[in-house]
């Protein structure tokens, strides 16, 4: 048997915590141990306030460790300038309106790159492309208040993409959108995966968006990592699951309860598993 | 038939800065104890009809209005912001834009103390509303410093606490993991059930809607195209493609294998019914 050599690795954290400076001091993260390869596409998922949106801070460099060990793109990243730390993570907030404070939409995209140094002509490029590809282009000259916030939504991934960050991290990219444009922007994020091998990271509620797209699931409950593995493994504990207030999508259930193997995990795998165990 | 709580009447409404009507001669009623869930992809007009549901069109935001839009009876235009907030609970599809207040127990106090009530009712509304939506532990808390769910869940339980006889929500569920979505769809029907309240629920989460919504309406560019029970509503898969909505995953596999030629008299909708239709088929 021949091994393939093992991925270089985007993110390694052991034993990771994190508190919420006094007077709260809150311990979110309780001891995270995780490691994400390079070109992973992984989804976070887990309880209300069970430390996804601290972990992706963390990952991201805003905020500092407070125990453990965690390297970014082989680095300590919240020790690095904001500056050097936007070309290897991109941190996406849960709320746009947190994230854009620029005049223009243009504006709030190329402010990212300026602050880089990039040259202007450079400038100019980056931005028309990545707005054109995120279907903002025709948008460029209105204040990021005047769009809605599927557009708002894009605009902030845009500010973030122009960077060209090894890492992505959106957190909760898809709330407040209908599926269609759920779709699309899953569809985006699997694009910038596929195309520059950019290692994506999702926080998302949406388990039927997780069975369909991320090729990792990272569980999180209480401030620690409850298991992790491929959708469909990670979906056939659904008992487990509950405790972190994850319910696997209908399909998922369905084959737990009739016993159907593979366990399906999207619809049209569901249909294929029930055809095949039906009598002739 | 009972005499709706709300009711639109052959209602159409234009923003002053639109080229064209959001909402097209809409009519929809809910009756005490119903509870009735919104569907439509974005744009499509569903925040406008909380908005005029709720008063804050015209109150609030101006908008160019034929038809009617009632409260008991009563026309929102001749009815003061204020009267019809003692009645109609909103829960604003952003959550942070409903937080006012340092503390979250401030947050879900205040209402009440603007409404006058005495001290010890308050602090009994309180604690039946935090043990309500699990956030006991979250009481002394800062708003701005809680997670997004967490947040949304203050934001409804603010809205509980006052106890309305009207609660509309706009996509009250979109931060919260999946099991506490599930749970807060389930104690809204027993909420409307228990007391007789209506409910008009704007939510994406059909899978759940049709386990606990009397009726669901299907808007399609400020037009109501669809308003049916549960089963009619996700059979409909005509009207659900045009206006870009989906239905259940169980209807969606049902329709699925009936294509490939399996016989189903009733297509299942539900996890439920279809483990009853295939448990019995299948080979082991
Ligand atoms: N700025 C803050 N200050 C103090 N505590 C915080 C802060 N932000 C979050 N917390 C707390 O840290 C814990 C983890 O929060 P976090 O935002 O990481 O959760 P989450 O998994 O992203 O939740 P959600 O699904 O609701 O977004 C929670 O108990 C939360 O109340
Ligand atoms: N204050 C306003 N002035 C002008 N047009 C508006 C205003 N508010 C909403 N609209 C327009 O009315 C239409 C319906 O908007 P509405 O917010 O009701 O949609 P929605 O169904 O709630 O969408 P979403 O699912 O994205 O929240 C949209 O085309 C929107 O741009
Ligand atoms: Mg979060
Ligand atoms: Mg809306």
């Amino acid at each position: 048997m021949t091994s393939t050599p093992p991925a270089a690795l985007a993110v390694v954290a052991e034993g990771l915590e994190f508190e919420y400076p006094a007077p709260r001091r809150i311990l979110a993260l309780k001891g995270v141990t995780v490691r994400i390869p390079e070109g992973q596409f992984a989804a976070i998922v887990g309880q209300n306030g069970s430390g996804k949106t601290s972990l992706a801070r963390c990952i991201s460099g805003y905020l500092r460790p407070t125990r453990g060990s965690l390297r970014v793109a082989g680095t300590e990243v919240w020790r690095l300038r904001p500056s050097q730390r936007a070309t290897r993570v991109g941190y996406v907030f849960q709320n746009p309106d947190h994230q854009l404070f620029r005049e223009r939409v243009w504006d709030d995209v190329a402010f990212g790159p300026q602050n880089l140094g990039v040259s202007p002509d450079q400038i100019q490029e980056s931005v028309e492309r990545v707005l054109r590809r995120l279907e903002l282009w025709d948008k460029r000259e209105l204040h990021p208040f005047q769009l809605s916030r599927g557009d708002r939504q894009r605009l902030a991934i845009a500010a973030i993409i122009v960077m060209r960050p090894q890492i992505l991290i959106v957190d909760e990219p898809t709330t407040g959108q209908d599926m269609a444009r759920s779709r699309e922007i899953m569809d985006l994020l699997a694009g910038l995966n596929r195309e520059q091998g950019m290692t994506i990271l999702t926080i998302t509620h949406v388990m039927e968006l997780v069975a369909e797209y991320a090729r990792w699931v990272i569980v999180m409950h209480d401030g620690r990592v409850l298991l992790d593995g491929p959708p469909r493994q990670v979906f056939s504990r659904a008992e487990e699951l509950r405790i972190t207030a994850i319910n696997p999508p209908p399909v998922a259930r369905l084959g737990l309860t009739l016993g159907l193997d593979p366990l399906p995990i999207t619809v049209p795998e569901a249909r294929d598993a029930i055809l095949r165990r039906l009598p002739a | 038939m009972a005499d709706p709580v709300i009711a639109l009447e052959r209602v159409t409404l234009r923003y002053p800065t639109a080229p064209s009507p959001t909402l097209r001669d809409v009519s929809f009623r809910v009756e005490p104890g119903e509870f009735v869930g919104i569907v439509g992809s974005t744009g499509s007009g569903k925040t406008t009809l909380l908005y005029l549901l709720a008063g804050v069109i015209p109150h609030y935001l101006g908008a160019e209005l034929d038809g009617d839009v009632l409260i008991h009876g009563r026309r929102t235009q001749e009815l003061s912001l204020a009267r019809i907030s003692e009645r109609v609970g909103l829960v604003l599809q952003d959550p942070e834009a409903q937080l006012f207040n340092l503390l979250v127990r401030d947050e879900l106090a205040w209402g009440l103390e603007n409404r006058g009530l005495a001290r010890a009712e308050i602090a009994s509304r309180l604690a039946s509303t935090l043990s309500f939506f699990r956030i006991e532990r979250l009481q002394d808390r800062i708003t701005y410093d809680l997670s997004g769910g967490e947040k949304q869940r203050v934001a409804l339980a603010a809205v509980h606490a006052i106890a309305p006889e009207v609660y509309l929500f706009d996509h009250p569920t979109s931060q919260l993991d999946p099991i506490g979505a599930a749970e807060v769809i389930a104690a809204v029907r027993r909420l409307a059930e228990r007391h007789q309240l209506a409910i008009v629920m704007v939510e994406d989460k059909v899978d759940e809607l049709v386990e606990h919504a009397d009726r669901l309406v299907l808007l399609d560019g400020g037009r109501i195209v669809l308003d049916a029970g549960p089963r009619e509503f996700c059979l409909r898969k005509d009207l659900l493609d045009a206006a870009g909505v989906r239905p259940t995953q169980m209807a969606e596999l049902s329709a699925r294998l009936i294509e490939a030629g399996l016989k189903l008299d009733v297509p299942p909708i539900t996890l439920e019914e279809m483990t009853v239709a295939l448990r019995a088929r299948l080979r082991s």
